[in-house]
């Protein structure tokens, strides 16, 4: 009897923990990182000798976005801050050197380093999961948007890439960004096939 | 019966966070607007030396989030500093491995703390050494430490505090690459 009373106290106990900690996470966005897991690499021997920069700021990189996740829960992340890298490594791996600058007026920093282009990413993402029970995005689309001028702000292109990324559940163990990692990965490869085959950024 | 699955999930996420799950810190990125203005300074190619401690259970080297693991894709977090160290000297055009300028590292502190339900903390002390041809050239203890929001909820705290770590790593390599008394070591 007493055995019995104990088991339902810890079960009741262990319930409301459990509800509780529903409740919290359901209320707050789930945290992911979306840093993908390859970037393309530099090789030496074909690299375009032009220098170019691209336009990122602390504002850009500390902004936080909220997606759709599954079991009608949210996730979180920093798009610009986790996409920083493989977009440098993507104009590393094409050019002679790669800057960052602050904004594409910044002519200081442009005619100092000798930039031939300014490339100034835009980045939108959506996530979704058919799950009813579980949080992690199963897909992941990221859209890059960048405009590339020249030194004195003429337009020299306009690109538009789109990766995707899906992950199941089965994957996920504790890399719940997976499919977000994935198509950081896909937007990466396609941004530099896009920036290889134009003419104009060569 | 939705209700049932999402409790049955909840009560998997309490278990994996509260003991035996393995979080992988995120892959480093650094601060490119110093990596920028150091490059541009004529600065002696340098070698790495294997940063310290290397024991995967040096207190360093383990760093738990409310009962979870933080763990590096590297092994260690001394490894992962090492590569941290040696991906941005070769960002820079400054790795040579046949250098007999020679850059090593000694961890001293490392940890995330995201115990406190409203902000976590991130606090890493490294003692960097400068040698030139197998003599100490220069030696000096940097310390960085980074602020971030915590939850009161387990599942949302660990993965904050998992994404903290490459952030307190650039924090600290941002305050070495900055540092004029090391520039001025490794100056040509």
């Amino acid at each position: 009897m007493k055995n019995n009373l104990r088991k339902s106290f810890l079960f009741s106990r262990l319930t409301l923990i459990i509800a509780i900690n529903t409740f919290l996470c359901a209320c707050i966005a789930h945290p992911i990182v979306i840093s993908p897991q390859e970037t393309p690499k530099r090789n030496g021997t074909t690299l375009s000798p032009k220098k170019v920069a691209y336009v990122m700021t602390d504002a850009d990189r500390n902004k936080q976005v909220t997606t759709e996740g599954g079991a009608g829960d949210k996730v979180s992340y920093f798009p610009y801050r986790d996409l920083e890298k493989p977009i440098r490594d993507v104009l590393r791996s094409l050019y002679s050197d790669v800057f960052v600058i602050k904004s594409p007026s910044d002519s200081d920093a442009i005619q100092g380093n000798g930039i031939s282009f300014i490339f100034a990413p835009e980045i939108s993402t959506s996530s979704n999961s058919a799950s009813m029970f579980t949080w992690p995005p199963t897909q992941f689309s990221i859209e890059l948007f960048c405009s590339v001028t020249d030194p004195v702000g003429n337009m020299i292109s306009r690109i538009r890439v789109a990766g995707n990324g899906s992950a199941e559940f089965s994957e996920f163990k504790t890399d719940f960004g997976l499919a977000g990692r994935r198509a950081a990965t896909d937007v990466s490869e396609k941004f530099k096939q896009e920036i290889k085959t134009n003419k104009r950024l060569r | 019966m939705e209700n049932v699955g999402r409790l049955l999930l909840a009560a998997i996420t309490v278990a994996v966070i509260s003991g035996c799950a393995s979080f992988m810190a995120p892959t480093y990125s650094p601060h490119y607007e110093t990596i920028d203005r150091l490059k541009k300074m004529r600065i002696e190619k340098l070698s790495v030396g294997e940063v310290q401690p290397r024991d995967p259970s040096a207190p360093i080297n383990r760093i738990t989030l409310r009962g979870a693991t933080l763990s590096s894709p590297d092994g260690t977090f001394a490894g992962y500093l090492e590569k941290a160290i040696r991906s941005d000297l070769l960002e820079m055009g400054f790795f040579d491995s046949a250098s007999t300028t020679r850059l090593g590292a000694t961890i001293l502190k490392n940890d995330i703390d995201v115990s406190g339900f409203r902000t976590g903390y991130g606090v890493m002390e490294v003692k960097l050494s400068i040698n030139k041809k197998g003599v100490l050239a220069f030696e000096k203890v940097y310390s960085a430490s980074t602020q971030f929001e915590s939850s009161f909820a387990g599942g949302v705290a660990v993965l904050k505090g998992q994404s903290e770590y490459p952030n307190l790593v650039r924090a600290l390599l941002q305050k070495v690459y900055a540092d004029p008394a090391f520039i001025e070591v490794i100056k040509k």
